[in-house]
């Protein structure tokens, strides 16, 4: 136990330097977020002493060893494209993303379970091919498509949700009413996310179910005269599951990322496009910190699946 | 009892009239984030400055034709020697919380701008000093006289003293307290801002009572929402392939017009064979404007001009003769005589000492007009014997090689590249940022370009007395630039605009910046 936890530190160490180092490698300059578009306007003896304001003139080694002391201190630094404290800026985005990553990864489970379960249960009938081809077809459709079709289609021609957002900026709803706007802005892209996710799941527990259905016990419980249904999901569904709680708690770990593509298409408030629009802006402290937020949520999620496992199975030791 | 109904018809009339004029609820979807929305914190030049500009005044205001009128300032006055500037104020202006507006938020605002820099409103504002007699009469003084210092009075916001004086650091100070036509009501971060009208407002009550503006990040899905119905205007432009789709619908009203960000093709100045004005005449020469203006833009642009300056511009010298006109054949001659001949049969020509004519032409990617305009240029001069290759690579990127740390002292790495200016270097004619040779006075002069004759007339068009002597001086300086082509002005794409009629047609087109500002919600 010590010796992982020794080796999560590493990694976290590792993981922090990384965040630290890639930003900085990427060609462009953060001055233009620093000021605004406008720096264009700004003569170049005030770019210094912004550049120097920042602590970015100073060299690389300085700013890391800075960095590394106030990440110490809980201090993730300052936003340039927000103009606040990071962890601020993390904290207002971090709610809609789980709400959404959140949302779609329980689906996307759950979908996944029940129908790969079915589907090694009927295995090589009209079911399982079937369900076969279609997920396989989720998992090449690009979600940024998708999305835009879903959008084309339900909101657009149908008129059933919105296109943009995650709720109605012109209304002040309150109590349930809110909530009904909140989960009508969330329907289209959590159904993106979960088609476009689910796949993963269900290829899994499809072929961890068929070799379980082959076991001995099964063939037991069968034939002491279990129904189908409780051999499907009460017998052998438990030990299918197992490989299919790794690929969930790997998706958990993944959760805080968000999912970039899908937030931009539907303009949705979440990290998944904050995270994007630093790298694009060079908004160094911002990435720094959104990084280090899905680095430690999935060193997290690691961690709590490998405590999970001596539960869940256990063969596994630590 | 017919005069009752007559009464009658003429109140419901009356009633029907300023039920029209006022419209409850404007949605003008905006593609990014402008933070606090404070003069220190919003973030784009456009459409940031504009919605600030809602929510704050200035001392002047430009009229749609991009001339500065009064605004919190009734008169402006300015002595003969250029220096001075004597404003007497608007009376009973009142700032949101009601506290009345005074020469003294004047000249705090200004002071404050002196003391903590910012990107837009600092510099213009060097070594001028603001004395108030009393209330209502500010009086600046210049150090040198300045022709475009009305732009400055028209560009620059003023804040409360009374709410500012407490801000530990204007640069994340939050206050939302203005003059404008507006108040910001909300920001829900990364989501929406919301404006609500100024009743008390000294131009009048704005004619939209709420203004929401929800940030809509993705092209597809802002005009997408805007057909739907779920937005009615937006401040991004419509690209010229939608203009077509966009007219056919009885609900949608596309506005277009003159605009004043430009599209260049830049040569570095300092490398060969661009430092030689003729080899740069020859590529000028064998560039079709127009046809770039006809496929790249649909027609929905105005070819360039040789000299920068736009010629819906007050500033555009009309007398210039355009691009030089060179047949393949007369081009290639051209060449030949500077001394770039194809030896080795390729071709593709080469310098004197063998090394072939093949530059890199840099573009950011992301931006198909800019991609296909540069693949235009490497195909018009491919016929004689020079090769451009086209490399697309993200902004920053090309930025940092074009303009390192947005400091042209600090040099320049390129052969070519497609660039652009935003709109107020075009408004104030910044043509001694754009071309002087000294790279602390000619902040924008990407390209390396020196000419000292020209240096000369740009320093004293800085320091004209009036209008008239500086747009002397600009026609002659557009002469010499149109000679020297130290980069091509290529085109001027239109502003395009969409918006639901039904909803608000209160827009009104400002020359060269659009729709999107006070005017088109004030009366005018």
């Amino acid at each position: 136990m010590k010796t992982k936890l020794a080796s999560y530190a590493l990694v976290l160490l590792i993981a922090v330097t990384l965040n630290f180092l890639l930003p900085r490698l990427m060609p462009g300059t953060p001055l233009r977020f620093l000021v605004g578009e406008d720096v264009a306007l700004l003569p170049p003896e005030s770019v210094r002493e912004l550049l120097a304001q920042h602590g970015l003139d100073r060299p690389l080694w300085e700013q890391y060893l800075r960095y590394l002391r106030d990440l110490v201190r809980g201090d993730l630094g300052y936003s340039y494209r927000e103009n606040k404290p990071v962890l601020s800026v993390l904290v207002e985005r971090l709610p809609w993303t789980l709400l959404l990553t959140g949302t779609a990864l329980m689906f996307s489970t759950v979908l996944g379970v029940l129908v790969g379960a079915l589907a090694a249960w009927r295995h090589g009938s009209a079911f399982d091919v079937g369900a076969l081809s279609l997920f396989v077809l989720l998992d090449s459709m690009p979600s940024f498509w998708l999305g835009m079709i879903l959008i084309a289609l339900f909101a657009v021609k149908l008129g059933w949700f919105p296109i943009f957002g995650a709720q109605t900026p012109w209304a002040s709803f309150t109590g349930w009413q809110y909530v009904w706007d909140v989960l009508k802005h969330l329907a289209l892209p959590v159904i993106t996310l979960t088609m476009t996710t689910v796949s993963g799941t269900f290829l899994v527990m499809r072929s961890a179910m068929i070799g379980v259905l082959d076991e001995d016990y099964v063939r037991t419980a069968r034939s002491k005269g279990a129904s189908e249904l409780r051999v499907l999901y009460y017998h052998a569904l438990r030990n299918g599951l197992l490989p299919v709680a790794t690929v969930f708690m790997i998706n958990l770990g993944f959760v805080v990322s968000g999912a970039t593509v899908v937030e931009t298409v539907f303009s949705y408030p979440g990290l998944g496009r904050l995270l994007y629009e630093a790298v694009l802006q060079r908004d160094y402290p911002l990435m720094q910190g959104a990084f280090l937020l899905i680095t430690v949520s999935v060193l997290f999620t690691n961690c709590l699946a490998d405590l999970l496992y001596t539960r869940i199975d256990p063969r596994v030791r630590l | 009892m017919r005069k009752l109904s007559v009464l009658v018809l003429v109140l419901s009339g009356l009633l029907l009239c300023t039920a029209t004029a006022q419209t409850p609820l404007v949605r003008l979807a905006i593609p990014t984030t402008e933070r606090a929305l404070t003069p220190y914190t919003y973030n784009t030049g456009f459409p940031g400055w504009y919605l600030l500009m809602l929510i704050y005044d200035a001392l002047m205001i430009t009229d749609l034709d991009g001339v500065p009128r009064p605004w919190l300032a009734e008169t402006v006055q300015v002595s003969a020697d250029g220096t001075t500037w004597t404003l007497t104020l608007r009376q009973n202006v009142r700032w949101h919380d009601g506290q009345p507006f005074t020469a003294a938020d004047v000249k705090f605002s200004y002071e404050l701008y002196q003391k903590v820099t910012h990107p837009r409103f600092s510099g213009p504002l060097r070594g001028v000093t603001i004395e108030t007699p009393d209330a209502r009469t500010v009086v600046l003084k210049l150090s040198a006289p300045s022709p475009t210092f009305d732009l400055t009075l028209a560009d620059t916001p003023i804040v409360p003293k009374h709410i500012w004086e407490r801000a530990q650091d204007p640069k994340t100070f939050e206050n939302p307290i203005g003059t404008g036509p507006y108040r910001l009501t909300q920001i829900v971060p990364d989501q929406f801002y919301r404006l609500e009208a100024n009743a008390e407002y000294f131009a009048g009550k704005p004619r939209v009572d709420t203004l929401v503006l929800p940030i809509i990040r993705d092209a597809t899905a802002t005009f997408t929402a805007l057909q739907a119905g779920q937005i009615d205007a937006a401040t991004r432009t419509l690209t010229p392939e939608l203009v077509a789709q966009f007219q056919a619908r009885p609900d949608i009203k596309v506005i277009s017009g003159p605009g004043f960000v430009t599209t260049l093709l830049l040569f570095n100045n300092e490398r060969p064979p661009f430092n030689d004005p003729r080899v740069r005449r020859v590529i000028a020469g064998v560039i079709s404007y127009a046809e770039l203006v006809r496929t790249i833009l649909l027609g929905f642009g105005k070819v360039g001009s040789p000299a920068f300056i736009h010629p819906d511009s007050p500033w555009y010298n009309s007398n210039l003769s355009g691009f030089p006109r060179l047949t393949v054949d007369q081009a290639r001659q051209a060449l030949e005589a500077l001394g770039f001949k194809d030896s080795n049969g390729d071709g593709v020509r080469e310098f004197p000492d063998g090394k072939p004519l093949q530059f890199v032409l840099l573009t950011r990617s992301g931006d198909p007009v800019r991609i296909r305009t540069a693949e235009l240029i490497a195909q018009a001069v491919k016929p004689i014997g020079i090769v451009f290759d086209v490399r697309a690579l993200d902004s920053d990127t090309v930025a940092q090689l074009v303009w390192p740390d947005f400091d042209v002292c600090k040099g320049r790495n390129y052969d070519l590249a497609i660039w652009g200016w935003s709109a107020p270097v075009m408004t104030k004619a910044d043509v001694r940022g754009l071309f002087h040779s000294d790279c602390k006075l000619g902040t924008l002069n990407v390209v390396g370009y020196a000419n000292k004759a020209l240096d000369a007339l740009l320093d004293k068009q800085a320091q004209a007395v009036n209008r008239e002597e500086r747009k002397r001086l600009l026609d002659e300086i557009q002469k010499i630039v149109a000679e020297d082509l130290p980069f091509l002005t290529l085109f001027y794409p239109d502003l395009i605009f969409a918006v639901r009629p039904a909803v608000y047609d209160g827009w009104a087109f400002l020359k060269g910046e659009g729709i999107i500002h006070k005017l088109s919600f004030v009366k005018r």
